[in-house]
């Protein structure tokens, strides 16, 4: 059992090594507000239930904002926010690819339009750069839940695309980055 | 894995409208967020009722889905392999199958979102050559007497196209889960029924009638046990495929899952009629069905 100096000890430590993560989590689902509220809330958890917190925190984190989010929503219409963020708030990354061939844009349209199970499964391993097993412990399921996830997910973000005017067959093109 | 396996993720990923330093920069100083929740008295606490339920509710979709995909079974038992042995025959032959499936689902609302189950019946219409092999597919949504497509797909264990409601999108990845050649049966019971012969994980257990048919009662089942919480069990789960007697064609598959969550249980059922199991010669009519019947 550990004392409450150790208890604070540790929650400053994963504070400190988490929280760019968790902020970028909520920032990229949310508007600021909401987002800001989601982040200190996550963390209020995170500091009542220290004791109770995994070795590896980060997909428990990310799990508990990703409730608070939803939590939000009931409140206000969060799905709007969403899509507000991926149509209008981008804060665009100039070098990178997607963005050099003029495929962010058909990339977040694509994602718009999918159910926010799709959203979600594709976002934490493309954003959140989760590896599966961590976004399966984010989203609360097992790992072969997530790769069943995970494979209609992705069917269904090529046919959007597809949908959008995007040609699938253009990817075969590039080279990964 | 190929590039185009790898590439949806990538570009998405490039797609990422906010970066970790940007959202940090917008968010309110972290020293700031600290000292707050830092001040606020631990004993504050509130159990996550609501929480645990959901990762509950999680882990019994995630208990579906595993019965559905019947990875888990059961010991072969003695003296009725003979029948087991001629039902897997009867499905592995190398040459052209024609399969219609009807699907319907019974389970509570909770499950029926996590795993995006059909409100309606699930038609499936699928052709697959075991010799080439290759394979194509329908599935459309029988809902209030109207016919919704939901997919069709044509390809090979290496390569796919698939169409959707919304665009139709050529692919060539192979399963891109596991980076393995795809089963070109997988889209009903048998090729579920074939791994679990091959792994001896197949009983035979009476002989029942259906709609005048009698028909040979193959049993996979297992006990799941806790799923990924301890309140949330897994009691029992099964999975039944009826073979026709005579041609050991498949008849119907049955999947049932008993749960006890928080000391609730509920139950989830599933089955699926084959109104259409049959070979077809390999003749080019028969094997161009294997190509998707619409583009774009």
């Amino acid at each position: 059992m550990e004392d409450d100096d150790q208890l604070r000890e540790r929650f400053e430590r994963v504070f400190h090594e988490h929280h760019a993560a968790v902020c970028a989590y909520a920032f990229r689902r949310a508007d600021r507000a909401t987002a800001q509220d989601a982040v200190s809330e996550t963390f209020l958890i995170a500091w009542r239930r220290c004791s109770e917190l995994p070795a590896e925190p980060l997909p428990w984190l990310l799990s508990t904002a990703r409730r608070v989010l939803a939590n939000q929503r009931r409140a206000s219409d969060h799905q709007r926010s969403i899509e507000r963020r991926l149509a209008t708030d981008a804060v665009t990354q100039t070098s990178d690819p997607a963005d050099s061939l003029g495929y962010a844009s058909a990339c977040r349209a694509a994602l718009e339009r999918l159910g926010e199970r799709d959203r979600e499964t594709l976002m934490l391993l493309a954003w959140e750069e989760l590896d599966r097993h961590a976004a399966a412990g984010a989203i609360g399921c097992s790992r072969a839940t997530f790769a069943v996830r995970l494979h209609r997910a992705r069917h269904r973000f090529r046919a959007e695309l597809a949908a959008g005017g995007f040609e699938a067959a253009t990817l075969d093109t590039m080279e990964p980055a | 894995m190929t590039r185009n396996n790898l590439d949806d993720l990538k570009l998405l990923g490039a797609a990422n409208p906010v970066r970790a330093e940007d959202a940090v920069a917008d968010a309110e100083p972290a020293r700031t967020l600290l000292e707050r929740v830092l001040a606020t008295p631990r004993e504050a606490v509130e159990p996550p009722r609501r929480s645990r339920r959901r990762a509950g509710l999680v882990a019994l979709g995630a208990a579906v889905v595993g019965l559905i995909l019947a990875v888990v079974v059961a010991s072969l038992g003695n003296g009725s392999a003979s029948v087991v042995d001629r039902a897997y025959a009867a499905v592995s032959k190398p040459t052209l199958y024609h399969v219609v499936t009807r699907m319907t689902t019974d389970a509570p609302a909770f499950i029926e979102r996590e795993l995006d189950l059909p409100r309606g019946v699930e038609v499936m219409e699928s052709w697959y050559d075991l010799k080439r092999p290759a394979y194509h597919y329908v599935a459309y949504e029988l809902r209030d007497g109207r016919r919704i497509f939901g997919m069709e797909a044509a390809g090979d264990p290496t390569r796919e196209t698939l169409r959707m409601p919304r665009g139709s999108v050529p692919g060539r990845a192979p399963d891109v889960l596991t980076g393995k050649p795809r089963e070109v049966e997988r889209f009903d019971p048998t090729a579920e029924f074939k791994a679990a012969y091959r792994s001896d994980n197949v009983r035979q257990q009476g002989i029942v009638t259906v709609a005048g048919r009698r028909a040979y009662r193959l049993v996979i089942e297992h006990d799941v046990g806790p799923v990924s919480d301890p309140q949330f069990i897994a009691r029992s789960s099964s999975s039944v495929m009826l073979f026709d007697a005579q041609t050991l064609a498949p008849i119907e598959w049955v999947g049932r899952v008993v749960f006890e969550i928080n000391g609730r249980r509920g139950t989830f059922r599933g089955r699926l009629r084959y109104t259409t199991f049959e070979t077809l010669p390999r003749t080019p009519e028969n094997l161009a069905k294997l190509k998707m019947t619409t583009t774009g």
